[in-house]
């Protein structure tokens, strides 16, 4: 679980990466987490089907990547 | 993780701000959540620097929240007294960020085949276009706008951040203090409400308006206690908003552009400065367009402020703009005292 929640959290408790471009940083936020499994990526709607089908509660993350 | 169904969102576009109230100065914070819409809780708090943000988050603390969420989860829908409270207030504005009209050049959606990042809504414009507004049209700012989510700390309560809410320290003196809370102790519910979290208690916080009492069940040795706190008018007169993205605006509005921070024991008395006497260091003076007012009124980095319309007892930067913006409209002219270079000047600005 802890790798799942250090992606999540990815740079919001200091973790260095090498300066990109505030445009290149949600690029490749997207490109890194879109196919992820363990992630519904920017779809909420997709979200609540989910949990509502899987029985499972919903785990929210608002992410400010720029 | 995989007893959840996680989402990621980086954007504020399209929000559902009838679902998803927080404190939006936050750059990290999570909803969980029933399929029915129903909150279990809120996770993210921070009151410091972006490298101080371990004091209020960390993965553990986050992990057992999770758990706590799991449990609530389990014995849904029989608990949902305990999770009233904490449900989103229905009286929203606006259903989305873009339909307030400081926001409307902003889309529902990211547009990444473009500038990206630059159509991003961020959530601390949330914060930020109802206190631009309302000053807009010469009100001045009600309290809970220039004083959201207040950290526990200001009624002397320090949480470990590794736990879902236990207390690590109780200051001396403080409102918790006197009201008997005691290290160790976890905080199971505040006003009813379950707690999972730090931000959950911001929440109960940011709904507590002046004087009263809050109760907090805790569990003391394993056995459940109320502790009933009593809070004064001004209880909350305290909290810091220096760190948040949002306060920059406000210095805009009510410095000229201007951050304040506090000065030292020592820098106080080699300026001369006696105790309860006002004296803010200008960290910054803002170079361009409408955070330049200060600037072109004269100041300068490094100039100390001993009294800002009117105002010359000690305070923090963030409670003299509360008090500056609390009361004064968009237009006032003030004056202010300054040192600088150890002579005392004055000038004027006019409040935006």
């Amino acid at each position: 679980m802890k790798r799942f929640l250090i992606l999540a959290m990815a740079g919001s408790l200091g973790a260095a990466e090498p300066k990109k471009t505030r445009d290149e940083m949600v690029h490749d936020d997207r490109a890194a987490l879109a196919e992820s499994e363990a992630w519904v990526y920017n779809d909420l709607k997709k979200g609540f089907a989910e949990a509502e089908k899987m029985k499972k509660p919903l785990m929210v993350i608002h992410r400010c990547i720029p | 993780m995989r007893q959840f169904v996680g989402v990621r969102v980086i954007q504020a576009n399209g929000m559902d701000l009838s679902l998803f109230q927080f404190d939006y100065d936050m750059s990290f914070a999570v909803h969980f959540l029933n399929a029915d819409r129903t909150v279990y809780a809120r996770y993210g708090s921070r009151r410091g620097n972006e490298e101080e943000a371990d004091d209020e988050m960390s993965l553990e603390g986050l992990a057992e929240t999770m758990k706590a969420v799991l449990a609530l989860h389990g014995v849904y829908p029989a608990n949902k007294s305990i999770l009233a409270g904490k449900q989103p207030k229905a009286d929203v504005p606006f259903a989305v960020p873009e339909k307030h009209p400081l926001l409307k050049k902003y889309k529902s959606e990211l547009e990444y085949e473009g500038k990206v990042a630059g159509s991003c809504i961020h959530c601390h414009q949330i914060h930020d276009t109802p206190r631009r507004a309302m000053r807009d049209s010469g009100d001045v700012l009600p309290h809970k706008l220039l004083t959201p989510y207040p950290m526990p700390s200001v009624l002397g309560i320090e949480m470990d951040p590794k736990t879902v809410a236990t207390v690590k320290e109780v200051l001396p003196g403080s409102v918790a203090a006197k009201a008997g809370l005691a290290v160790d102790d976890v905080v199971q519910q505040m006003r009813g409400q379950a707690i999972l979290s730090l931000a959950d208690m911001q929440w109960v916080l940011h709904h507590t308006t002046g004087a009263g009492t809050l109760t907090f069940r805790v569990s003391r040795d394993g056995v459940a206690k109320d502790v009933v706190m009593t809070l004064a008018a001004d209880w909350d007169q305290q909290a810091d908003i220096g760190w948040r993205v949002s306060t920059w605006d406000l210095r805009r509005m009510g410095f000229g552009g201007m951050r304040l921070v506090d000065l030292s024991d020592g820098e106080r008395k080699a300026l001369g400065i006696a105790d309860g006497k006002l004296g803010l260091r200008a960290k910054n003076v803002g170079k361009y367009g409408d955070h330049a007012v200060a600037r072109k009124a004269g100041m300068r980095i490094g100039d100390v402020v001993t009294s800002f319309a009117g105002v010359d007892k000690a305070m923090s930067e963030g409670m003299l703009l509360r008090k500056v913006l609390g009361k004064r409209k968009r237009g006032d002219k003030v004056s202010l005292t300054y040192l600088r270079d150890g002579k005392e000047k004055t000038t004027s600005i006019r409040l935006q």
